[in-house]
């Protein structure tokens, strides 16, 4: 038998009960599954996602107009639980994208559990040309 | 000089399962490389430790953050119906396993009875 000890015994877990309490009666979900980041640099945006126990193949990114969708599933584990706590099941996320994107060369890695998505950002080549004015 | 600013402190996400054999701890441990994990048995207790820093480019802008660097730690109580000796963990995809092997109930044999015949 193992017991955890620090369920009731620190102020955290109040707080977050506390917590799911209150959205729970807002009927909201507590937590959107993975949680998401999104950064931009001067010439990329990433998003990075929390997806710890999921190898590369269960994970799907797909890059469409301007949405960047996650999705995939996380298996559980068979057998008698004394408490469950990490979410199991189908999970998707869907990130808008309104900055202009080079689809082509959206990139995905995953390393340690961390999702992370690069998105270009589509170059624009400014010309500049002189109209000529006429007189009428 | 100012002072580095102290990680979050957070808790692990935890499934605790039994096995047929053994007791199956899972812990969400995102962001933590190996090298940043430890695992120990303290006498009846197991620490969990682990250190997310995810790396950022300084030039970086967040736009919209929902998780963060964290200094993950958890510890269990095990009974004595765990064989201590077996205990295994495995690490991967952020994910840790702790496998702990069920004690076997012992052999069973008679004990002896004394005294002398009336």
């Amino acid at each position: 038998m193992v017991i955890d000890v620090r369920a009731w015994s620190d102020f955290d877990a109040l707080d977050q009960l506390v917590d799911a309490l209150w959205h729970t009666s807002a009927r909201q979900r507590p937590h959107a599954f993975p949680p998401v980041n999104v950064e931009e640099t001067d010439d990329a945006l990433l998003v990075s996602a929390a997806l710890p126990g999921v190898p590369p193949e269960a994970v799907e990114v797909h890059f469409q107009e301007k949405s960047l969708v996650i999705r995939g599933e996380r298996q559980a584990e068979p057998g008698r639980y004394f408490r469950q706590e990490r979410p199991v099941g189908p999970f998707q996320r869907v990130i808008t994208v309104e900055t202009p994107v080079d689809a082509g060369g959206v990139r995905a890695s995953l390393r340690h559990g961390i999702l992370t998505v690069t998105l270009p950002k589509k170059a624009y080549t400014v010309s500049l040309r002189r109209i000529p004015v006429e007189a009428s | 000089m100012m002072e580095p600013m102290p990680m979050p402190q957070g808790r692990p996400a935890t499934d605790i399962i039994e096995l047929p054999d053994a007791f199956l701890l899972i812990l969400d441990l995102p962001g933590v490389p190996r090298e940043a994990l430890s695992v120990e048995l303290r006498g009846a207790e197991i620490v969990v430790r682990g250190r997310a820093q995810l790396p950022r480019d300084p030039g970086c802008k967040p736009l919209h953050l929902e998780f963060g660097d964290v200094e993950w730690t958890r510890t269990f109580t095990v009974a004595d119906t765990v064989a201590r000796e077996g205990i295994r963990a495995v690490f991967r995809h952020g994910q840790l396993e702790v496998l702990l092997p069920k004690a076997g109930q012992g052999a069973q044999r008679t004990i002896p009875v004394e005294g002398a015949d009336d």
